[in-house]
């Protein structure tokens, strides 16, 4: 094979890049992951970063090492407008790789974990966007799939990064009276593990210390300090059955008093992730609190590895202590869910929004008459939980009973609540107003399914509708955005089949039209560019001349010495885009062409006439903006002489206060075009309690 | 938190492996990294 190397790929650590994919595989074989996980993971850069193709792999290592590396290989082709698209299209294929094979997730997590145990050689920037994207997804996501051992790293290494102060802080705190702590947990261990072996439990009893991310929440959410913290080290009684965690729960409370309010029991409700342990806080020697979990060993493997645990699970026998650990498919309801919806949400920011939202929620627990429990995301209505039962008892509700009592089918449902859900077969299907209340994605999909189907119609003339009312709104007509070639890049841009589906998705509120216009608008401005270049090179060559700019800077297509005002509910601005209104004796009004009173103007089309700013004449103009901050003494003198200082005439002021406290400053000043209008604006942001500058319009 | 500069090597990763999943095939794995440490050294040099 030619050699095309210039040296070995590197790390920005320097070492070579070989060092990151062993990382990574160490973590994996930690997790007790097979054989074609660990060899993806050795792998999981080479088709990205070298010549290897996917190709190569299945011919090499087979095809499911071929298809995780390929799950986990960042997309990189497709030019995206927005850093946030591109962000959410690798999380869209991060969830569709997890579909076919939830092994890659678990690859992107630990090469997460890699990444941020080596973050320091990064700049400073690029670890605050890193750490960021962690907490905000990653270390979620670690959780969701209930992989404590790496959800907790993942979110003290983020910690560490946005909050650097609060964490070292919280370090030098810890180590301060460490020595204190672990002989008070050392002497409460004995005496347990003493009670334990008289009442004849094989058990294990441990210390575990509280992770520095999570006693920085407990401090935050109980506005305490760091000795106000009780439970910085705890412990954690590992037994061999259910039955025995019952029992020893029943002998530390004998031991100690337990705290009211502090018992929660996650083995017979146990967490969407899997997770299952008994959690108790109990008042320890000189009252000092201290929590205990207690679990078999089964449930702490699934605590510690999550999903993994099931997969490690699959390969083993069932000899021995340790059973092979049968994970029902319902505990991966939530990505089912996840990966239905958002084949159906072609707007990122609802995608990326969602997700977040789902990753992070909250469970409500609820009983269908018959008793079954149902785990729904919290905030969940009865809407959701027809949904959960199945899609056909969604579509026929028409109300709910809630602890035998009719209620609203709005109604957000507590833990226990008993929820009866009413059908009937002559319903007309669910109401778009049900997307406002429901919280849970599988409910939202299958609504907007439903109304895809059944509106399909009205949605494309909607669509249509809204397009054509946010075309005129920029002063334009439909034909100059709609030529066919522009139109076939927005509908491949955003994966429609056809215009209708465009349409439909318009109308619907999957995407909204000023996204599609600024596509269209993108390919406009190239050719216009092009054209504007053109007419000058021929007006010059025909030595034509161009009609003389008015006093107020603005030339009107084809008419010279016209009187020309510019408008004052609007004050339009070299730089903003106009348009012009052939008045009834008073020459043409010029106004913004996002004026609030054009819609009135535009359907008067034979008065519209094309207007556009003189580049060379230099003439004052009046605008009017408005100041909004927390009002203070000195206020009104610091934005004055920030405005003297731009060296602008200001030709009015006018104060007032809110009860809230909020001072409005309304200033009318003489700029010369946009430029220098933004540039004020900028400027008055910056003055000391000010939080918002805006134009009036 | 986990020592972010202790080094491990591809032994360290199958004595993990092993310890933890007795079928683990080894033969695969070596191969891998094998494959994957002469890809990245014949690549163009790219700090990441």
């Amino acid at each position: 094979m030619l050699r095309q190397s210039i040296g070995d790929q590197k790390r920005k650590s320097g070492e070579p890049y070989i060092i990151h994919p062993i990382q990574v595989a160490y973590v994996l074989a930690g997790l007790e992951l097979d054989t074609d996980t660990i060899c993806a993971a050795l792998l999981h850069d080479v088709v990205e970063d070298t010549e290897t193709t996917h190709e190569d792999l299945i011919k090499e290592f087979g095809e499911p090492v071929a298809e995780m590396v390929d799950g986990v290989t960042k997309l990189g082709k497709l030019q995206y407008t927005t850093k946030e698209e591109q962000q959410v299209e690798d999380y869209r294929k991060m969830f569709l790789a997890m579909g076919k094979d939830i092994r890659v997730i678990l690859i992107k997590l630990a090469d997460r974990l890699h990444n941020m145990r080596t973050l320091k050689f990064l700049s400073r920037d690029r670890q605050i966007a890193n750490a960021r994207e962690t907490m905000d997804l990653y270390a979620p996501l670690a959780n969701r799939l209930g992989i404590y051992s790496l959800k907790w790293e993942l979110e003290d290494l983020s910690f560490k990064y946005l909050y650097p102060d609060e964490y070292h802080e919280i370090v030098k705190g810890l180590d301060k009276k460490r020595d204190e702590r672990l002989a008070f947990i050392d002497k409460i261990m004995d005496d347990i593990r003493d009670e334990l072996k008289n009442a004849k439990i094989v058990a294990e009893v441990t210390g575990r210390a509280k992770h520095i991310y999570s006693i920085y929440r407990k401090m935050q959410r109980d506005n305490s300090t760091l000795d106000q913290v009780y439970d910085l080290f705890a412990l954690r009684i590992l037994v061999n059955s259910v039955r025995d965690c019952y029992a020893v729960l029943g002998i530390v409370h004998d031991l100690y008093n337990p705290m009211p309010g502090r018992f929660k029991d996650y083995i017979s409700v146990p967490k969407k992730n899997m997770y299952q342990s008994i959690h108790t806080t109990l008042i320890g020697p000189k009252g000092t609190p201290f929590e205990v979990q207690i679990r078999t060993w089964d449930m702490h493997r699934i605590a510690e590895f999550g999903i993994a645990a099931h997969w490690a699970y699959k390969e083993q026998s069932n000899k021995g202590k340790k059973k092979a650990v049968v994970v029902k498919e319902d505990k991966l309801a939530w990505l089912r869910e996840t990966l239905e919806w958002q084949k159906n949400t072609e707007n990122p920011d609802e995608f990326l929004n969602t997700l977040k939202k789902e990753l992070f929620e909250d469970e409500v627990h609820v009983f269908t008459p018959k008793g079954d429990i149902k785990v729904l995301p919290r905030g969940s209505t009865p809407i959701d939980l027809a949904y959960s039962i199945h899609e056909q008892v969604g579509h026929r509700m028409i109300g709910a009973k809630i602890n035998s009592k009719m209620m609203p089918i709005i109604t957000k449902l507590q833990n226990g609540d008993i929820v009866e859900i009413i059908t009937s077969d002559s319903a007309k299907g669910p109401s778009r107003d049900w997307l406002k209340f429901v919280k849970s994605s599988g409910a939202k999909t299958r609504i907007q399914q439903w109304y895809k189907k059944a509106q399909r119609e009205e949605n494309i003339e909607k669509g249509k509708e809204i397009l054509e009312k946010d075309i005129k709104k920029l002063g334009m007509k439909h034909s100059d955005l709609f030529k066919p070639e522009w139109v076939q890049i927005a509908l491949d841009r955003y994966k429609y089949n056809s215009l209708e589906d465009m349409y439909a998705s318009i109308g619907f509120g999957a995407i909204s039209a000023t996204k599609i216009i600024a596509r269209l608008l993108e390919e406009y401005k190239k050719e216009h560019k092009e054209e504007d270049l053109e007419k000058t090179i021929s007006e010059l060559a025909s030595k034509k001349t161009l009609t003389k700019p008015s006093k107020t800077g603005v030339i009107v297509e084809g008419i010279d010495n016209c009187l020309v005002k510019l408008s004052r509910c609007c004050n339009p601005l070299p730089g903003d885009q106009i348009v012009g209104y052939i008045t009834k004796g008073r020459g043409v009004s010029v106004h913004r062409a996002d004026c609030i009173n054009i819609n009135d103007l535009l359907s008067e089309e034979n008065r519209m006439i094309d207007v556009y700013w003189a580049g060379e004449v230099k003439t004052s103009y009046n605008v009017d903006i408005a100041v909004y901050a927390n009002d203070r003494q000195g206020l009104l003198a610091d934005v004055i002489k920030e405005v003297t200082a731009t060296k602008f005439n200001i030709m009015g002021v006018n104060t007032k206060t809110t009860k809230e406290r909020i001072a409005i400053i309304d200033i009318t000043v003489e700029l010369e075009n946009l430029e220098e209008l933004n540039k004020l604006i900028r400027t008055l942001r910056k003055v000391d309690s000010v939080y918002d500058v805006k134009r009036n319009k | 938190m986990k020592d972010d500069t202790v080094e491990r090597n591809i032994d360290d990763v199958i004595k993990v492996a092993k310890e933890k999943n007795k079928r683990v095939d080894v033969k695969k794995i070596t191969k891998a990294y094998n494959y994957a440490k002469a890809k990245h050294r014949r690549s163009k040099a790219k700090i990441r």
